[in-house]
């Protein structure tokens, strides 16, 4: 009975979350791009830049990028947002903007190489969500969540209000990472044998699934996970940070 | 007259560098691979270079001294290396890491103690100071990298000499004013609160405070600042008191400040 419960709350928690993309999903197309990633073989870098926007940004196998802006609410059809989206590609960076600033909130779905190296900066708007990027995840955000699914190379995450949750199928070696809140949780998940050592405020509340080893100083605890390796920064300063062993 | 070397392959070592830490591009890649298939000298090399980066890897960077970094490179001073280290073929290889380069340099400079034979403590303050100007170069390159993560890198690289070198301080002030990571704005503050007190770098944080637009580094910026415990500082923490647009940041700077007032007798009975 408890884990039926389980169950139904963890479905309907999902749920929640992919509420706002899913509501966008029914919204028509009003504008979209594609365009095509260097074939130099080295990673591609994707740079995103948008306010008033949440994203849900998945890795596809061919080189290219490509963008598809949706309402989140409905709009009147005289409203004409043909051309909001700007896509240009310069070496082996390709950079996805909107042509101007948006008076309603938007849903953005991008598609990009599953090795690309990742670069978002939003404000408001809603939630970011990237899955199965396989290259690295810097995500600037405000005023939403930003949740990192299957990732396998490293990721860097700041927003000012909402949850943080990043799970790794595998870490990139030697690379620092930081992830910071204002107001939300912190869900890290991390393969069982990750080594790296954990920078984090003594007055946050951390979980661990990890055994740590503490040291440093009274305000900056550092904790080794696995003897310790490339820093880690975790910062809430109003929500807890959750370590979960993969 | 070629500077290669007879017999080798016409690749530089910092080519065989970037190809030990998987930076080289597909090209070189392939251009290398089969060279060493067919060079045991360069196979050796690329053994001692991989197992120098994984050193280097493995140890935090702020923690690291600047002998324990002597000493991680000095495993890779095989002669067969030095020569083409000294070419400084590596000024045209792209965009190769800034803490690649200072890797390179650093085997030069280790190499160089090395020739002359001298361990006297003249030598190791030559090359120390060496190590350190290689060190705060590298702190500045890395942190004009476009990814984040390689900023992270330099500022935890250039946290032990944010208090002996103006470069550095001015390097990492700059971040804190204008990088476009919050992150990278937190690891300085994380790295400047590590290290002795500066009082240019607090006065450039709090001229910075009103204008940071994550909270999480303001809360921060404030930590530091009323740490301190300078009474003159009050005023500015005031005005973020009752200023700031953020709630839990007015808090904290309203605990801050009252931590800087200086409590009278009466208030202590």
């Amino acid at each position: 009975m408890l884990v039926s419960r389980r169950i139904v709350t963890a479905a309907v928690l999902a749920l929640a979350a992919s509420a706002p993309s899913l509501a966008a999903a029914q919204q028509p197309v009003v504008d979209s791009v594609r365009i095509g990633t260097s074939a130099s073989g080295s990673r591609p870098v994707v740079v995103v830049q948008a306010a008033n926007v949440s994203f849900t940004v998945t890795a596809h196998a061919r080189a290219e990028v490509s963008a598809v802006l949706r309402p989140m609410r409905s709009r009147p059809s005289s409203i004409n947002d043909e051309g909001l989206l700007r896509a240009s590609a310069a070496g082996d960076t390709v950079r996805i903007e909107l042509a101007r600033a948006l008076d309603a909130w938007y849903h953005l779905e991008l598609g990009v190489p599953s090795g690309a190296a990742l670069r978002i900066t939003g404000d408001n708007g809603g939630d970011v969500r990237v899955e199965g990027v396989r290259g690295s995840a810097e995500i600037t955000h405000s005023n939403g969540g930003v949740t990192v699914l299957d990732a396998s190379g490293y990721a860097i995450v700041a927003t000012s209000n909402g949850h943080i949750r990043v799970r790794f199928v595998a870490v990139e070696r030697g690379v620092p990472m930081s992830f910071i809140t204002n107001n939300g949780d912190i869900d890290l998940t991390m393969p069982a044998d990750v080594r790296a050592t954990l920078l984090v405020d003594d007055s946050i509340s951390l979980q661990s699934e990890f055994p740590l080893a503490s040291s440093g100083r009274s305000r900056l605890r550092r904790l080794a996970v696995n003897g310790g390796g490339p820093t880690i920064r975790l910062f809430t300063n109003n929500g807890i940070v959750r370590l979960h062993r993969l | 007259m070629s500077d290669i070397p007879e017999g080798r392959a016409d690749h530089s070592d910092a080519e065989l560098l970037l190809f030990a830490v998987d930076e080289a591009t597909p090209a070189q890649r392939a251009a290398l691979s089969s060279h060493l298939a067919e060079c045991a000298e360069c196979r050796a090399s690329l053994r001692e270079l991989r197992e120098t980066w994984r050193e280097l890897d493995a140890q935090p960077m702020a923690d690291m001294s600047d002998l324990e970094w002597e000493r991680a490179l000095r495993a890779a001073t095989a002669p067969r290396v030095a020569p083409v280290v000294e070419r400084r073929s590596w000024r045209g290889s792209g965009p190769a890491v800034a803490g690649l380069v200072a890797a390179v340099l650093l085997v030069a400079a280790v190499l160089a103690l090395s020739v002359v034979g001298a361990r006297q403590e003249r030598e190791m303050a030559r090359l120390r100071a060496e190590v350190r100007e290689t060190r705060a170069l590298a702190v500045v390159a890395m942190l004009r990298e476009p990814e984040s993560a390689q900023r992270l890198r330099g500022v935890a690289l250039g946290g032990p000499l944010i208090g002996d070198d103006p470069r550095v301080a001015a390097a990492f002030v700059a971040a804190l004013r204008s990088d476009p990571s919050p992150n990278v704005r937190l690891a300085v503050l994380d790295a400047v609160d590590g290290a002795p007190r500066h009082a240019q770098l607090t006065a450039e944080i709090l001229r910075a405070l009103p204008a940071e637009p994550q909270p999480a580094v303001r809360l921060a910026m404030i930590e530091l600042v009323a740490e301190l415990g300078d009474p003159r500082l009050r005023d500015a923490l005031n005005a973020v008191a009752n200023g700031d647009p953020d709630p839990s940041v007015r808090t904290r700077a309203r605990v801050a400040t009252d931590r800087l007032t200086p409590r009278s007798s009466g208030a202590r009975q």
